[in-house]
């Protein structure tokens, strides 16, 4: 988060300040590449590029404060992932019941109670966001990659706060299945 | 899926402890990588971060500069078309100026050699900008006041462009090319906190100036004799200023001075960018003083 910064970033950035996007892309490239690569996407830093792209060019008709300007930049990215799965005439990945529940069973192995374990390996993370239908793999991807209130995530996918909420606490439950309980 | 705002949304597997929510705060801590108070989500907390340090990987500082580059070459000129017909040329110019800054770490000294230049030519050259500057008939004082606030910030350089995006809209694109060269002159020139320092103090007082047109470029004129501290050159900007102001004072045609000024401005700004031979540590001291408050801890320019 920018903060304090962000006014004066936005306003120079409208200015094609380049210190301006440095800040902004320094911040934000990070987590839109987070967020794209949970999803699975192909060519992850192209798709960050192009939502960035996409958000210099559209600077102009940008209004608001941070937090509007972030769930802006995850609606741009949002919408590129779809349009990139839409080119290469691939489906959004669904998690469909049965199936998707034994491919993450048969990879997930991760253990990630052990204090030892710094992060996990794509294959891991795969298995675990394979748990989720794709709406759960939203929320959760926006509420935790992208550091996104409920408000902001049920902005970028164009539904009700009630609706997050519904999805996170589901998609909270599902994980806890698998990733266990001894606490 | 399909949406349901109401009810049960369609991938709801229907097992009736799923049908219990976790408390709010719990739910909020367990995505937000806080330890949730309910122990059943703490291994799902636990898990969930793990999973975001794996996803998310920062871009190398090359990869911030070339690519914010990019992004910043992509923004479209807030200006109508006839203007951007004009002011294409000037971007080219404020985007190598800028270019340049960034390179120069914005108050490193230089390192070539200048074959004639004399000692105070950037002070001159930020005198005749401020003069061009002067002559205009305001309106550029809500950018002004923008310009402070990023200052204030210590964004120099983006205070300095949103001063040449100003007088630009003024109608005046050499004017804000001469004012971005001249401030680069000095750059040159000086250490890093006199540059923002001088051009912090230089900009916030053009801010606080009430008077326009003539009147105006006599008071830059003054304001930036006191700035400098250095009269001998100054004196005869001041002198300069007047008659332009004078002259040019609404005058449509002003054009051809404005030339004449960013020409000088700019070759001012090429030659002494390179310069490390024309240092002027004198002015550091007594200029700081106003301007010290106002841009605390910059870092502007350090890429």
């Amino acid at each position: 988060m920018l903060k304090e910064q962000f006014a004066s970033a936005l306003v120079a950035a409208r200015t094609g300040a380049p210190w301006a996007w440095e800040a902004i892309y320094r911040d934000l490239a990070g987590v839109v590449g987070g967020y794209l690569r949970g999803h699975g996407a192909p060519d992850v830093e192209d798709l960050v590029s192009e939502t960035f792209l996409s958000v210099a060019k559209d600077i102009h008709g940008f209004s608001g404060d941070e937090d509007a300007f972030r769930s802006w930049v995850f609606t741009i990215a949002h919408r590129r992932l779809h349009d990139a799965w839409r080119v290469r005439g691939r489906r959004v990945p669904v998690a469909d019941g049965e199936d998707s529940q034994a491919r993450a069973e048969q990879r997930w192995q991760g253990n990630v109670e052990d204090e030892a374990m710094a992060s996990m390996s794509t294959e891991e993370v795969e298995a675990l966001i394979g748990h989720l239908t794709a709406p759960q793999r939203d929320v959760i991807l926006l509420r935790v990659v992208g550091d996104l209130s409920v408000a902001q995530t049920a902005q970028v996918l164009g539904t009700s706060e009630g609706a997050v909420r519904a999805l996170q606490n589901r998609a909270l439950r599902d994980l806890r299945k698998v990733v266990g309980d001894d606490a | 899926m399909t949406r349901n705002e109401n009810g049960p949304l369609s991938d709801d597997r229907g097992e009736m402890n799923h049908h219990t929510p976790f408390a709010q705060r719990d739910a909020d801590a367990a995505v937000g990588g806080r330890v949730p108070a309910n122990p059943e989500l703490v291994a799902v907390q636990r898990a969930l971060t793990h999973m975001k340090e794996a996803l998310v990987m920062q871009p190398t500082p090359e990869a911030v500069s070339t690519h914010a580059a990019q992004f910043a070459a992509a923004v479209h000129p807030p200006t109508s078309a006839p203007e951007a017909r004009h002011a294409s040329p000037w971007r080219r110019r404020v985007s190598a100026a800028v270019a340049l800054a960034v390179v120069s770490g914005f108050g490193v000294a230089g390192a070539a050699a200048a074959d004639e230049a004399a000692p105070g030519d950037a002070l001159y050259g930020i005198d005749r900008a401020l003069e061009t500057v002067g002559i205009l008939n305001g309106g550029t004082g809500e950018r002004l006041e923008e310009a402070k606030k990023l200052l204030d910030n210590g964004d120099v350089d983006a205070a300095l462009q949103l001063v040449s995006d100003a007088i630009e809209s003024d109608g005046n694109n050499e004017a804000a090319t001469g004012l971005r060269n001249a401030a680069l002159a000095v750059a040159s020139q000086s250490s890093g906190d006199d540059v923002r320092s001088r051009v912090s103090a230089m900009l916030e007082w053009m801010a606080g100036e009430d008077s326009k047109g003539a009147e105006f470029g006599a008071a830059v004129s003054e304001r930036a004799r006191q700035l400098s501290g250095n009269d001998a050159p100054n004196d005869d900007a001041a002198g300069n200023a007047n008659d332009h102001a004078a002259g040019n004072a609404g005058d449509d045609a002003a054009d051809n001075a404005n030339d004449d000024a960013a020409d000088n401005a700019n070759d001012d700004a090429a030659d002494n960018a390179n310069d490390d031979a024309q240092g002027q540590p004198d002015v550091a001291g007594e200029n700081r003083a106003p301007a010290a408050d106002e841009a605390p801890g910059v870092e502007v320019g350090k890429p």
